[in-house]
């Protein structure tokens, strides 16, 4: 019987140390092109091209910060082409044109509890997805998968005065979307009056909760 | 305007302590604040569950296991 020809040593660390990420690559590709097969095309591309470029990485360094560079990458250079979306590009650009160096670093916390936790997956999922493509990877970058203002710096090429400032903006819009997502849904945050009502149903039923 | 300076800070600190911004020191001094004061413990708590809360709805595809078959199966036909 033939033997199995040994495995390389760029083999094993793409097994070992890039093959794990694959399902963080996949969350975030799936919520830059919004469906699961240009998700898996654009996982699948990055891999290859980590494969081909596996001379260029430093065993034990940050492989996800990698592999989540080269997915933008492909993303920005390749996909977007692909499947043209002008209109967004010329809001992004404007976007990255008002990124400042503002330190003002923002929270969620003026987001009242109780509206929140009624959110399910979808339309947390649909909030972050209507957001402009350079707030939603740092939120999906700094929020989701947990990178440092540093690596996400890295991540993108840009300075981590711009991370800051984008995850303060696409913080606060966020907030504003999901808030009016709540409305939508019959939540109404009435702030200073310490009261959440549901609906007109809270009009005739006991669903008013108190804080 | 005190206490507009003190949300602020308080606001600012939270973010940072979550985005793993602080300096060891600083993330020691921010979190014996949350120990100690009812108005951090709170702002914390509060950002803990927000961001949770988005971690655990957001939607995620599930198993990569067939992904990653075909990434190998793809690398195996280019390296033949």
């Amino acid at each position: 019987m033939p033997k199995k020809p040994a495995k390389s040593q760029n083999d094993n660390i793409f097994e070992k140390e890039l093959l794990p990420h694959v399902g963080a690559l996949q969350t975030f590709a799936y919520h830059l092109t919004y469906n699961q097969e240009d998700a898996d095309d654009l996982v699948q591309e990055t891999y290859l091209k980590a494969y081909r470029f596996i001379d260029k990485y430093e065993k034990g360094t940050n492989a996800k910060a990698w592999l989540f560079k080269i997915l933008k990458n492909a993303y920005i250079n390749e996909y977007r082409k692909k499947v043209k979306q002008p209109t967004k590009v010329d809001f992004e650009d404007i976007v990255a044109f008002h990124d400042t160096d503002d330190d003002r670093v923002s929270g969620y916390s003026d987001l009242r509890e109780e509206i929140f936790l009624h959110m399910m997956g979808d339309e947390v999922t649909s909030a972050i997805n209507s957001l402009p493509l350079d707030f939603r990877t740092v939120i999906l970058l700094c929020d989701i998968e947990g990178f440092t203002y540093e690596e996400i710096a890295a991540i993108i090429d840009v300075p981590i005065g711009t991370v800051r400032s984008r995850l303060f903006r696409a913080r606060n819009l966020l907030k504003e979307k999901l808030t009016k997502y709540a409305q939508q849904h019959g939540y109404t945050d009435f702030r200073g009056q310490k009261k959440l009502k549901r609906g007109d149903a809270a009009k005739t039923e006991d669903h008013t909760e108190e804080e | 305007m005190k206490n507009i300076d003190k949300q602020e800070e308080l606001q600012k600190q939270v973010g940072m302590y979550f985005d793993q911004a602080l300096d060891p020191q600083s993330k020691d001094e921010f979190l014996q604040k949350v120990n100690s004061d009812p108005q951090y413990q709170q702002a914390f708590q509060h950002e803990q569950l927000m961001r949770d809360h988005i971690k655990k709805m957001i939607h995620r595809p599930g198993d990569p296991s067939q992904l990653i078959q075909a990434i190998k199966n793809q690398i195996g036909k280019e390296g033949a």
